[in-house]
């Protein structure tokens, strides 16, 4: 096991190391500089510019000079906020994306098992198939559609949240998001279960513990929950990154200052080092969140611990 | 506790019903057979013939929907199980009337510890406690033959070969001495060698407890040295039911008889291996008379016409056939000229 996450984790530095370096190349491919506006800088200026961050050495210079600050972890400081170092934006912003992250995993996670396991053990009822049209729906509209006709409804015609405002947390400002973000996740987890739920209480074994004159409850609790959520595990460990790191839409729909909209931002602005370590950031999460999901998938079937 | 006639189990007219898109199947159409306390019963049939469907319905294990058990009395122990609350059922199951299934590979739970599986059981019916309950469970291990069984006890199901994952079967549905056994197949999914030993297993652990048995196979060679009676089902409905010398001696019905001759004979070499021809019929879709007409050796034209009568041949022995005297006498004439040579 020991030797499985070492070497999972050695493996992970090369993918960061790649996805950098495609990041690197689309910025530096797209056309204009962060320097660019509307008006054109006096060529003295431009060379300024140029010679202080060391655009006019050749590419693969930059590029190795980049990369290197990057492996020791220093992401140097963006381009457009003078001052603030890349690991301060983050540290500022994650905080936000992680807490509606968090909350809108846990709503995903609680609702969509129970509606599942419920759709699945009331198989072809009215149950089911109400809670499978919601979440096709769920799945079906998009969240940029969802936000704001849930702003439409609750803030602008019954006033009772705020349409888009960060109060932190606990504050009503933080229902529409989650809601909005957790919504497609929620939809997706519910069907998860249900149909590994489905597969799990036709098998010999569930049929075992029947025979063995255990209450339903009890069949469904100790013998099928276990391996019904299977599924359901390896889609939430990636899950769980995407929200924390922030999701863009969402972000952009309330205006949080989380990294999703600080990434929007640094995009737009061409502010490279905030670009490059948002997601050298969120690469890392990713991979992370995919290892911690295959230990947790060793612990829940001894059948692969081996 | 005895009902007092020396009946452990009486099935009466017993009939479950599949609903499907394809119209509705009866699996078990009108069933009836008693089990003595202490006596083994073996329902053979081939795939599809109902037996599993019968032994399920017993315990009140069918699916429903799609399953529906229609009508009928499954009286144990002077009780109808039928008419049970679903908490009483709970109570039999497991504790009175445990099962094992055909496929020890997919039977036991997967994620949890073999003696936890065991465990669960006398927790449940006898009260025991954590320590009573795994040093239950390790003595049960060690009853079936599982070497080692203090420490194989917290393995898991992957860690344990076939033949040894039916004996964990067994000796989890044994913990609570239940009073019958329902054994489903049991041997299907092992090999030779594997069979004999979980046969003979089943065997001992009968004398040793008194426990009855149903034996369900479609293995003529399995029920043959394990029953006392036996019943042969065909389309969800019993076509011979005696006991098993004389149903091996004497069979009353061409179907028994089809079966019978299928059997492949070591002794003699020669000669190709008797086959009923055609395959079993689509329950869902039965023609009006016998549903073995179509496949029956010695069919005439009432067969296609009307379903035939249970004709009862000697007190403990009845078949389900039009000519089942004619077939009963030709069986005995071909046993004298076999004992007679």
């Amino acid at each position: 096991m020991l030797r499985f996450i070492i070497r999972r984790l050695i493996i992970t530095i090369p993918t960061i190391l790649v996805v950098i370096t495609i990041t690197w190349g689309l910025i530096r491919l797209a056309p204009g500089n962060f320097y660019t506006g509307d008006k054109a800088l006096p060529e003295a200026i431009e060379q300024n510019i140029r010679e202080k961050y060391g655009l006019d050495e050749p590419w693969h210079e930059q590029y190795l000079r980049t990369m290197s600050h990057i492996l020791r972890l220093d992401f140097g400081t963006s381009l457009k906020y003078e001052g603030k170092s890349v690991n301060e934006i983050i540290a500022r912003s994650l905080p936000v994306s992680a807490t509606v992250g968090i909350l809108a995993y846990l709503l995903a996670l609680i609702v969509g098992i129970t509606v599942g396991s419920i759709a699945a053990l009331k198989q072809n009822s009215k149950w089911d198939y109400a809670s499978m049209t919601l979440a096709m729906l769920g799945i079906s509209i998009p969240n940029f559609v969802l936000g704001p006709i849930l702003v439409l409804f609750f803030s602008l015609t019954l006033y009772w949240l705020p349409p888009s405002r960060w109060d932190g947390f606990p504050s009503k400002s933080v229902i529409l998001p989650v809601i909005t973000l957790s919504a497609a996740y929620m939809a997706y987890i519910a069907r998860l279960t249900r149909a590994g739920m489905l597969e799990v209480l036709r098998s010999d074994y569930i049929r075992t513990a029947r025979s063995k004159g255990l209450s339903e409850t009890q069949v469904v609790i100790r013998h099928a929950l276990r391996g019904g959520l299977l599924p359901v595990v390896s889609y939430t460990g990636p899950a769980l990154a995407f929200l924390l790191t922030g999701t863009v839409v969402v972000e952009r729909l309330f205006v949080l200052p989380g990294l999703g909209n600080n990434f929007i931002q640094a995009s737009l602005n061409r502010d490279e080092p905030l670009i490059l370590g948002i997601v050298a950031f969120i690469s890392m999460t990713l991979l992370s969140m995919n290892l911690l999901v295959d230990i947790a998938y060793g612990f829940l079937d001894p059948r692969i611990r081996h | 506790m005895s009902t007092g006639n020396g009946n452990l189990l009486e099935v009466r007219d017993l009939r479950t019903y599949f609903h499907t898109e394809d119209g509705t199947v009866k699996a078990v159409d009108g069933v009836t057979f008693n089990l003595r306390r202490g006596e083994t019963l073996g329902i053979v049939g081939e795939s599809g013939s109902g037996k599993s469907v019968t032994t399920l319905s017993i315990i009140r294990l069918i699916q429903s929907p799609p399953g529906q058990i229609v009508s009928g009395e499954v009286v144990f122990d002077g009780r109808d199980i039928l008419r049970l609350t679903e908490n009483e059922v709970r109570r039999i199951r497991g504790r009175r009337i445990a099962m094992i299934f055909q496929d020890p590979m997919t039977s036991l739970n997967p994620f949890m510890k073999i003696s936890r599986q065991l465990m669960e059981m006398t927790r449940l019916h006898l009260g025991h406690s954590k320590a009573q309950a795994y040093a239950h469970a390790v003595k049960m291990l060690e009853t079936v033959g599982i070497p080692d069984p203090r420490k194989r006890a917290d393995d898991y199901p992957h860690e344990f070969s076939g033949g040894m994952r039916q004996r964990v079967m067994i000796g989890m549905a044994l913990s609570c001495q239940p009073e019958l056994l329902i054994a489903d197949e049991p041997t299907t999914a092992l090999d030779v060698t594997i069979q004999a030993q979980i046969l003979e297993l089943i065997k001992t652990l009968k004398q040793e407890t008194g426990t009855s048995v149903i034996l369900i196979t479609h293995d003529l060679g399995v029920v043959a040295g394990m029953t006392d009676h036996l019943i042969v089902m065909y389309a969800g409905k019993v076509f011979e039911q005696a006991p098993t010398r004389e149903l091996f001696a004497v069979p009353g019905n061409p179907y028994t008889k089809g079966l019978l001759r299928s059997v492949p004979d070591p002794t003699s070499a020669r000669g190709t291996l008797y086959q009923i021809r055609g395959l079993p019929p689509d329950v869902a879709h039965l023609p009006p008379g016998c549903p073995f007409a179509p496949r029956c050796d010695r069919v005439e034209e009432i067969c296609h016409r009307e379903f035939p009568p249970f004709v009862r041949l000697t007190p403990d022995h009845s078949s389900l056939c039009h000519f089942a005297g004619e077939v009963y006498e030709e069986s005995r004439l071909e046993r004298e000229a076999i004992s007679g040579q």
